[in-house]
């Protein structure tokens, strides 16, 4: 048994060093920044990344950063990069495809340079669990110029955010350090370390390097080169390069969260004395000096990397450079898309060394000596995809319902990002933020009068990327019935206000923007608002504006009940609703196709309502064709 | 030592808080720790489960991954019967399975009008799993919702149910008493009842 050490902690502002916090990765982010004394922190959340802010945003220590929740990441980087300039250290959050929006600015701020200490933080998503789209964002870094960093554990999270604010104020430029949502959501635990103070800014400094123009531009370009040279010259110094192994077989380059799955794998596959393993945290720009000795050492050469190789990409330039060249393997043993894990990095490896895998595993099997037979799985049902749908109570549930029954199969609906994006997705595009509205403008100037087009736009995404084109569809008058999904809060990632925000998560009223004076601001002249929740009236509202022609806006709006419901008081009465056995047809309007989770059948093939799921919305009564569903009160 | 564990259900059933106590009981006896969340159906009522892999080995030199490796998950604890066929080949044939009597047909399955796994399939899929070698079978059959609504007037306990069931069978030494010293009286409680009655042993 293992000696116990000083009590853990869970609070990641924790003022005591060498303490082991468990946390996710986006927590160990957010501990490393905290311990920095960052003065700043800027996002537009987005999973698998949320955290690290949301962790940021709940200290009450009066360390605690400005924490500023920014309309887009376009405004977030910004305003973490003015923070920066005035000398102030500054970190901003955003997810993979976040980044996009904020490309602009990125493509800049290598040339310009920053002052204090800034750090990009970009969770990314091989695999798209949590994301409309993948792709290997590491890519990035060769056209902005921005030295890349790829934690490979937790505690290196924690320890790179912490030394990539010295890093960036001693070159001169932002780090991104880039964490994959199987990193973002890992667990472990890390060491603390030493609160900084915070680092608030000091003062603006006038710098003819900031007017990033003809050839001042080109000026700074050539700066950034040279200042790229010096960080890749750092990575020994820095201790940012890992080599595990001498064996002379084959050199494995990988990074981030993989060395630890390439590690276990050569152990378990037996090959670990075979090769050796490099590793930089800092694969951009890559230390490829450092390489030389290990890539003459070693007949041939495999990447292990995810999505689109960029490891092999860029050190392949290198290779070329060299008297020998190595046999080089990568994109050919691991897939060049969706997640790689252990399991597929054991398959490449096997297939690469021509091990038996069947063999290594069972030899792995120390703790369970003694048992030779392996179950056959092939028996085993498949279970199929769970999908995450409406909460119950979810306004959106009723809605989709009745406006699903308004729309025939050749009808067009645009689909945005958000929670009404979860399933039964309806839709008929779901790319990007804002592409709802915007992609269905187009659709219908080519099918105008031809098809019935419907677009959707939550009220977080509309101010986001969406005013731009509600202005523009409202010039044009663009034949498309918008809906406005406001259910007041960016709902999917965890309830963060937005300026529309008309009430904080206790039920306090807050100054915020009315949705109905924006509109006519933007030059929408028709708009109504409906409750989801009111079945009849949304029938009428369907068929009255489904009709017409041109540009018309329907907000529909109840907040997310899992924040309404928690105002609701613990006791007493609530309205909740039964299901009477004997009316029910069984006719499935409420159980498949309404599909609320609330509604369950029994072991018996009964149906019923059940209690502790219910959120009271009452949609169910007012759909089902029989009268079977009832409003009744229970004392809680 | 290496002892991997698989909590796993649908949102809403404490999957992430079973699995939180057993980290910091682990870190509490001073073992290491990887693995991950997947918390992607949290409040939509989908798929969540967590991977804690604890070891006495020092990670520096001998790294876990995040994942288990195919069957070498010795717990595997599915507080959704069905969701915990998700990981049946990573199952160790010698290890130990919890099986709440309680399946959540997922929506999609009901609107397709699909036909879904019964319990009855679910434990012979189990049973498949951990009696190789000719051992006794290890799955532990319980209704975790049920017991805590009779026991305690509160189904969420039933994590906790299932959890001292699962760690009475298997567990690091040190694990148990670090976990249970930081539970509520009733915590407490659904844990013991757990861990003294297993369910049924099928």
């Amino acid at each position: 048994m293992p000696r116990p050490e000083a009590s853990p902690t869970l609070s990641p502002f924790d003022p005591v060093p060498g303490r082991r916090l468990i946390v996710t990765g986006a927590g160990a982010a957010a501990r490393g920044a905290f311990e920095a004394g960052i003065g700043l922190v800027t996002t537009y959340p987005g999973s698998p990344i949320t955290e690290t802010f949301e962790i940021l945003a709940s200290s009450e220590n009066t360390a605690r950063p400005i924490c500023s929740l920014s309309l887009n990441e376009h405004v977030a980087f910004h305003k973490a990069m003015g923070f920066s300039l005035a000398g102030g250290r500054s970190l901003i959050t955003m997810k993979h495809v976040g980044f996009n929006v904020a490309a602009d600015p990125a493509h800049y701020i290598g040339y310009t340079g920053v002052k204090g200490g800034m750090v990009i933080l970009v969770g990314t998503d091989p695999g798209a669990q949590c994301s409309t789209g993948e792709y290997d964002f590491r890519f990035y870094a060769l056209h902005t110029h921005l030295p890349l960093v790829e934690p490979t554990s937790g505690q290196q999270i924690l320890d790179c955010m912490r030394h990539a604010f010295e890093w960036s104020e001693a070159d001169g430029v932002p780090y991104v350090i880039a964490v994959p949502a199987g990193a973002c959501y890992g667990i472990e635990g890390v060491v603390t370390g030493m609160i900084e103070p915070k680092h608030a800014g000091t003062s603006f400094t006038e710098s003819k390097t900031l007017t990033n123009v003809g050839r001042r531009a080109v000026e700074n370009h050539r700066k950034l080169l040279e200042r790229l040279e010096k960080i890749r010259r750092e990575a020994e110094i820095r201790n940012l390069v890992q080599v595990f192994g001498n064996g002379r077989e084959a050199l494995i380059i990988t990074s981030g969260i993989h060395l630890s799955r390439v590690r276990e794998a050569a152990n378990i596959l037996g090959i670990a004395e075979r090769l050796r393993i490099f590793c930089s945290t800092v694969t951009h720009p890559f230390p490829t000096d450092l390489l030389k000795t290990h890539v003459e050492a070693c007949s041939r050469l495999i990447f292990v990397e995810d999505l689109g190789g960029f490891l092999e990409t860029v050190i392949s330039r290198y290779l070329l450079s060299l008297t020998r060249s190595p046999h080089v393997q990568g994109k050919d043993l691991f897939p060049a898309y969706g997640n790689l894990d252990l399991d597929m990095i054991m398959k490449g490896l096997a297939n690469a060394f021509s091990v038996n895998i069947r063999k290594s595993c069972d030899e792995s099997h120390t703790e369970t000596a003694g048992i030779t037979a392996v179950p056959d799985i092939s028996k085993i049902p498949e279970i199929p995809e769970r999908e995450g749908t409406f909460c119950p109570g979810c306004g959106y549930r009723g809605f989709f319902h009745i406006l699903t029954e308004f729309l025939g199969p050749d009808d067009i609906m645009g689909g945005d990002i958000g929670c009404s994006s979860l399933p039964p997705h309806f839709s008929s595009w779901l790319t990007c933020m804002n592409s709802g509205t915007a992609i269905a403008a187009g659709v219908s100037l080519a099918l105008a009068g031809r098809r019935q087009i419907v677009s959707m736009i939550g009220d977080s995404t509309l101010l986001h990327s969406g005013l731009q084109t509600l202005i523009e569809a409202a010039a044009d008058d663009s034949d498309q019935v918008c809906f406005i999904l406001y259910n007041h809060w960016t709902a999917m990632t965890g309830h963060q206000a937005t300026p529309a925000t008309p009430r904080t998560a206790e039920g306090v009223s807050r100054p915020h923007i009315d949705i109905k004076s924006l509109l006519t601001v933007l030059g929408v002249k028709r708009f109504d608002t409906i409750d989801p929740w009111r079945i009849s009236g949304l029938r009428v509202l369907l068929k009255r504006v489904l009709h017409e022609r041109g540009f018309r806006v329907v907000i529909v709006e109840r907040e997310c009940t899992l924040l309404s419901n928690r105002r609701r008081p613990a006791s007493g009465w609530h309205r909740t609703y039964r299901l009477e056995p004997e009316r029910c047809h069984e006719c499935g309007m409420c159980y498949e196709r309404l599909s609320c989770p609330a509604i369950v059948k029994n072991a018996d093939g009964v149906l019923a309502i059940e209690n502790g799921l219910c959120a009271h919305c009452g949609v169910c009564e007012q759909i089902c064709p029989n009268g079977a569903i009832q409003e009744i009160q229970i004392r809680k | 030592m290496i002892f991997n564990v698989v909590i796993t259900g649908i949102g809403g059933q404490g999957v992430i808080t079973a699995a939180g106590l057993l980290r910091f009981a682990a870190i509490t006896a001073g073992y290491r720790l990887t693995g991950a969340d997947n918390r992607g159906g949290a409040q939509r009522l989908g798929h969540v489960s967590a991977v804690i892999r604890i070891t006495d080995d020092d990670c520096e030199i001998r790294p876990l991954a995040p994942e288990i490796p195919k069957q070498n998950c010795d717990l595997l604890i599915s507080l959704e019967a069905s969701e915990g066929l998700r990981f049946a080949d990573l199952i160790n044939p010698g290890g130990t399975i919890v099986m709440n009597r309680r399946i959540t047909i997922p929506t999609n399955i009901r609107r397709a009008r699909l036909p879904y796994p019964t319990l009855a399939q679910c434990l012979i899929a189990y049973e498949a799993l951990v009696s190789g070698g000719g051992r006794t079978s290890k799955v532990i059959e319980l209704d975790a919702d049920g017991m805590a609504s009779d026991a305690f007037r509160k189904p969420i306990l039933g994590n906790l149910i299932a959890l001292g069931a699962g760690l009475s069978r298997s567990a690091p030494p040190g694990i148990v008493e670090r976990l249970t010293s930081r539970l509520s009286e009733e915590e407490r409680a659904a844990f013991d009842l757990g861990f003294s009655k297993q369910g049924t042993l099928t």
